[in-house]
């Protein structure tokens, strides 16, 4: 086997420097764009009832675009959305005017609620139901993950702590690395 | 230039790449298991780095104990190689912080007590 004499062991060594430096800068430049990207993502929280809750999501259905997915609880309780004659409603409208529009919803409760009722066999509609033990983190999230609204609570509550993730000005991979895990529990349980 | 022996001896010009190997391993560790704990975001990549850099690393020092005179090249290339590896690790522990944080801002707190009374968040 023939050794490279110095020199020209030395200009491959340049060469791969510089190769190796413009690859490493250039994943390190977009790493870097990713987290202050991450930080851009505006979140407020609180406290609310069912009227804040219905506020909430009537809110976030006329912002949406090309989709929303429920994960929730979906029961009947007294003051529920799920028993609102109005969401149904509004649903409906969303769905006439935008038919780009779906909604896939996945709940906890087996209660057959107007919601249910109304929209089973709605077009672009999706009702599954969740398997296993109810989980305490609810959300409503609409396009992808640009917007969600994200709640915690036991069965019933009636104050719930919420978040409103605002990641409109973020890129889809920036949305999914903040509510990745979200959809990760979303697909688990999907039927 | 140094010869390889003297240098790696008497701690001259080519002694602070030695460290700085000492250093980069130290913050790979570091960088290595910090997000480890957190979500796991970057451990590939940061081990990834870590067993670059030590290839790399053991080319230039193969390099070196092959020649008769250290060349400015190979002890400029450690030294170049090494400011990548801290910006990389640097870079890669910033977007594990920014993802741990974006996703725990976005779970809002728990009101559920545990046994004890405290409030789990």
């Amino acid at each position: 086997m023939r050794v490279a004499p110095m020199k020209e062991a030395e200009t491959m060594l340049a060469i791969a420097t510089i190769v190796v430096s413009v690859v490493v800068l250039g994943y390190a430049s977009l790493r870097f764009y990713r987290a202050v990207e991450l930080l851009k993502i505006r979140t407020t929280g609180g406290v609310n009832d069912h009227e804040k809750a219905r506020a909430a999501f009537r809110d976030l259905l006329d912002e949406a675009d090309s989709g929303m997915i429920l994960y929730d609880d979906g029961d009947s309780m007294e003051g529920s959305i799920y028993e609102d004659r109005a969401v149904v409603d509004a649903i409906r409208r969303k769905l006439a005017e935008n038919p780009r529009f779906t909604l896939e919803c996945m709940f906890s409760s087996p209660d057959e609620t107007l919601f249910r009722k109304e929209l089973r066999n709605a077009p672009r509609v999706t009702i599954m139901a969740r398997k296993g033990a109810r989980s305490s983190v609810h959300y409503k999230i609409i396009d992808g993950g640009r917007k969600a609204y994200v709640s915690r609570h036991a069965l019933g509550q009636e104050r719930r702590r919420f978040k409103i993730v605002d990641a409109t000005e973020v890129s889809q991979s920036a949305r999914d690395v903040a509510l990745g895990d979200l959809f990760t529990d979303f697909r688990e349980h999907h039927a | 230039m140094l010869e390889p022996a003297a240098a790696a001896s008497s701690g001259d010009s080519f002694a602070p790449a030695q460290l700085y190997v000492l250093l980069g391993i130290t913050i790979a560790t570091l960088g290595w298991l910090w997000p480890k704990q957190n979500d796991g975001a970057g451990v590939s990549t940061v081990r990834l780095m870590v067993c670059g850099v030590l290839v790399l690393g053991e080319i230039l020092h193969l390099i070196a104990n092959n020649a008769t005179e250290i060349p400015e090249t190979v002890n400029v290339t450690a030294h170049v190689f090494l400011l990548l590896f801290y910006a990389g690790v640097t870079v890669e522990m910033l977007f594990s912080y920014s993802a741990q944080q974006s996703k725990m801002d976005a779970l809002p707190a728990s009101d559920e007590a545990d046994p004890r009374g405290n409030r789990v968040d």
